[in-house]
């Protein structure tokens, strides 16, 4: 069997493919842009930062004086620095801070460069944190400068540096560790009334608001479709990702995203839009702020004047979907996120290469068992950068099952009898897709099956010498009914060397470590032998008790391009516990995937809650390994994966 | 090293004795017992504001000095000091923040080296009703090998008695001689009222 998916780069750059759009599922659902990012190189300088950032932004960052700005109004402000109270406090430090000044420096139809001087208790020519913005709404191109101190009103350009006698902006890399990401998760700049306030000035206004009566936040754009692309080498490890929410909760990303974001390989828990400022704004109360008024009404949402319980349940409820899916980022062991709570990478360093597609469907080793049927499908094809749509082709770096079917063949997917389960990457349409599928109705709860699906480009694969000459084969092999032990199909693409990959596994693809071999377990794999690609399954006829034979079918994509030859770094590489399967330098420039399954991927523990899984990930010297479990019992597994190098 | 030496020579005959005696009875291991050592307190209560401003990146490192047990300080904030610095850090109690901590603690001047057990630290409370915040501080502490950092944050908690929000912070550490407080950036601006450093003779193991 075999089906074909050709120039998927034109057909998909012409139809704009956006979000796929991921259904509710029974564990975590999310979209990466499975970036690979240099996150060990040398900090730039100061000159050298402001220079990459004039060149990605297209705008340089001039000196200006601070006390040339325009001054934020604390309005029926009482009490002294600290402690004020006032009608629009800022959100950073929860103060009223009198004297503070803020200016747009530059301002283009791509361009936003804004400064904003803190006066913190200084006297008069003095400020005590400067921060600038440095933004291009276009490529999303961002950069952030900022000092700290008893500083003067008179700023220098970070591009003349900042040695002795020179402004003392901060290195980059320690504005770096400030974790600037940590709050500016949805958008390049924090709007609330404390500068939304500025709405009608003239030159100082804040990009993003709006002039005149009516609601102070431009919506649907600013900070809801806005790019965000991190420059220079302190940067390259922060991410920022959208909330997606179905039912409570969602009622805030109607108008912009809620997002959360990661630095230094972790997710930064408690802080930004979804996490922390959307209770803040909807509160009944915030920090140093008159209680909610006409002079002085609450943050969210524009136009409103007091507290909303509603407003406020919909934030909690949009913050509790954040903080379990960054829970579960941070730590896999964790409780998974609610149904209907997904995210979507938007944001990463601007130099992160990589598939531009990372997606976790259903929890990439596990899931929370259910009832019922949990049918997910998905488009692997968020691409917010155009230059990166649509994906070569599209693979699983973890799988976890279970896989099962007890219906017969005969009975069709979509018939509401049918009861088994399977994860499979599919092409439709020019479009490359993935489905997940569990139906238990009727019988106990189990765990819908899922993984990882990463997809990469062919443009960014070594020694293709024309990515429009490239192509993707499916083929599948079936038994029926169970009864045929073994099987192969020939997957080969004649006179191509290919990248051949696992991409289906549906209903009893393998049940028993007791094969038709001694000691040969059921086996599902695509592989090349004597210059043919096979995808071949075997299986035992006489699987332990409770399990029982019944209809499997796997499917594989042949992927390739015409005079390439794919270079595997690592082929085919088993195991039934752990193996390292790169070395730290191979795996910074490889793609890995999963070409193989074996073993007890039919059964799970513990009610369920315990699923068989492969998974390609990184080790501590960040080599790339697979790890499979369970180990050992009769429902032990294996897997097989295999890497090929990227330019 | 001198106080140091002076110190081990301090204890107890007693409690030499009375280790021999419960060994031979048989009796449960003995315990070591350390005499309390001195406490170290800093009342900044004559502040504007009644205190040392810290919360949302607001922070204040200050100097251990064993000759003066009590001390009263008036500081401003963002005041720099030889003995007290108060600072705007942009940091807190996160990952890699330290650079950003220690940067704005070079002035401090050199304190008396003690073993630092634990420090209390007293806040006057928001007086803004009905805010709901939570959040804890953590700590950097110098000695001879220079700072070093403890960003695991204690939580601080609200003492309705005495209309205090009070911290503990457990330091443990030999060679002491000055401290960084560190807020999560969660606990809103708020006066520390007074900060007590309990030391403790040093440890016999680090006495050469």
């Amino acid at each position: 069997m075999r089906s074909a998916l050709w120039g998927g780069v034109i057909l998909a750059i012409s139809l704009g493919i956006y979000v796929g759009a991921a259904r509710p599922s029974a564990g975590q659902t999310g979209t990466f842009t499975g970036d690979i990012c240099a996150t060990d190189q040398r900090s730039d300088t100061l000159q050298e930062f402001a220079k990459k950032c004039a060149a990605a932004v297209g705008e340089d960052v001039p000196a200006f004086d601070c006390d040339a700005g325009t001054e934020v109004p604390e309005t029926h402000l009482t009490g002294s620095y600290p402690n004020g109270f006032c009608d629009a406090p800022n959100v950073l430090n929860g103060q009223c801070d009198p004297g503070s000044r803020f200016q747009v420096l530059k301002e283009t139809s791509d361009v936003a460069i804004v400064g904003h001087c803190r006066k913190k208790g200084n006297a008069a020519q003095q400020y005590g944190d400067i921060a600038v913005i440095q933004y291009n709404k276009n490529n999303g191109a961002i950069c952030f400068y900022q000092a700290l101190g008893v500083l003067p009103a008179k700023v220098t350009a970070p591009s003349d540096g900042n040695g002795p006698g020179k402004f003392p902006w901060l290195d980059p890399a320690q504005t770096a560790s400030i974790n600037c990401v940590g709050c500016h998760d949805n958008g390049p700049f924090i709007r609330s009334p404390y500068l939304a306030q500025l709405r009608n000035e003239p030159k100082n206004r804040l990009p993003g608001t709006n002039p005149g009566p009516g609601p102070w936040d431009q919506r649907f754009t600013w900070n809801q479709t806005l790019p965000l692309s991190y420059v220079g080498n302190d940067f390259q490890s922060w991410k920022t990702y959208a909330l997606s929410i179905t039912g409570a909760g969602s009622g805030c990303l109607a108008c912009h995203r809620l997002g959360f974001s990661q630095s230094n390989g972790s997710y930064n828990v408690g802080s930004g839009t979804a996490q922390r400022f959307s209770l803040i704004a909807t509160a009944m109360t915030q920090a140093h702020k008159n209680p909610h008024s006409p002079d002085s009404p609450i943050w969210m949402t524009p136009g409103q004047i007091t507290y909303s319980a509603a407003n406020e349940k919909e934030a909690q409820a949009a913050a509790a979907c954040a903080s379990a899916i960054v829970t579960n980022l941070n730590n896999p062991n964790a409780s998974l996120p609610p149904q209907g709570c997904q995210f979507a990478q938007f944001g990463h360093g601007n130099t992160c290469t990589g598939a531009p597609i990372q997606g976790v469907v259903n929890g990439a080793t596990r899931s929370d068992p259910t009832g019922g049927r949990v049918d997910v499908t998905g488009t692997a094809g968020s691409c917010s950068d155009p230059t990166k749509c649509p994906p070569g082709f599209c693979y699983w770096t973890s799988v976890h099952g279970p896989f099962w079917q007890t219906t017969p063949f005969s009975v069709p997917i979509a018939d509401i009898n049918y009861r088994g389960s399977f994860i499979r990457i599919f092409g439709e349409n020019g479009l490359w897709k993935w489905r997940a599928f569990s139906d238990t109705t009727g019988l106990p709860p189990n765990a819908p099956p899922g993984g990882t699906y990463e997809c990469t480009i062919f443009s960014e694969i070594s020694a293709i010498p024309d990515v429009s000459k490239c192509f993707a084969n499916q083929f599948s092999i079936i038994d029926k009914d169970g009864t045929t032990s073994s099987g192969s199909v020939d997957a080969t693409v004649a006179g191509a060397k290919t990248a051949d990959i696992l991409s289906g596994y549906i209903g009893n693809i393998a049940q028993s470590n007791l094969g038709v071999l001694q000691e040969q377990p059921d086996t599902l794999r695509v592989f090349e032998s004597m210059s043919k690609v096979q995808l071949i399954q075997l299986h035992s006829l006489t699987p332990p008790s409770p399990l029982k034979i019944g209809p499997l079918k796997g499917e594989s994509w042949t992927d390739g391009c015409v005079s390439w030859t794919a270079n595997y770094l690592a082929k085919d590489v088993y195991t039934t516990s752990d193996v390292q399967l790169l070395d730290p330098v191979q795996t910074k420039n490889a793609r890995c995937f999963i070409t193989g399954v074996t073993g007890g991927w039919s059964s799970t523990r513990n009610n369920a809650t315990v699923q068989p899984y492969a998974q390609i990930y990184l080790g501590a010297s960040q080599e790339a390994r697979l790890h499979v479990s369970p180990t050992s019992g009769n429902d032990r597994v294996g897997a097989y994966a295999s890497c090929i190098q990227l330019k | 090293m001198t106080k140091l030496k002076s110190r081990y020579g301090a204890l107890p005959a007693a409690l030499m004795i009375a280790t021999v005696l419960c060994t031979q009875a048989g009796a449960a291991p003995p315990t070591m017992v350390l005499s309390p050592g001195k406490k170290l307190a800093f009342d900044f209560s004559s502040s504007p504001n009644g205190g040392v401003p810290a919360g949302t990146f607001d922070n204040f490192a200050f100097v251990l000095d064993l000759n003066r047990p009590e001390q009263k300080l008036l500081i401003k904030p963002g005041e720099q000091r030889q003995d007290v610095i108060a600072t705007y850090d942009y940091a807190d109690c996160s990952r890699y923040q330290e650079s950003l901590l220690e940067r704005t603690v070079s002035g401090l001047a050199r304190g008396t080296a003690a073993f630092v057990d634990y420090v209390d630290i007293e806040m006057i409370p928001t007086k803004q009703k009905g805010l709901i915040w939570s959040g804890g501080v953590c700590y950097g502490f110098r000695t001879s090998t220079g700072w070093h950092w403890n960003l695991t944050s204690t939580p601080l908690t609200y003492d309705a008695k005495a209309n205090l929000v009070r911290g503990r912070i457990w330091v443990k550490q030999p060679d002491v001689d000055a401290l960084k407080l560190v807020f999560d950036y969660s606990v809103p601006t708020q006066s520390v009222r007074s900060v007590t450093v309990t030391t403790q003779p040093v440890e016999l193991n680090i006495v050469k």
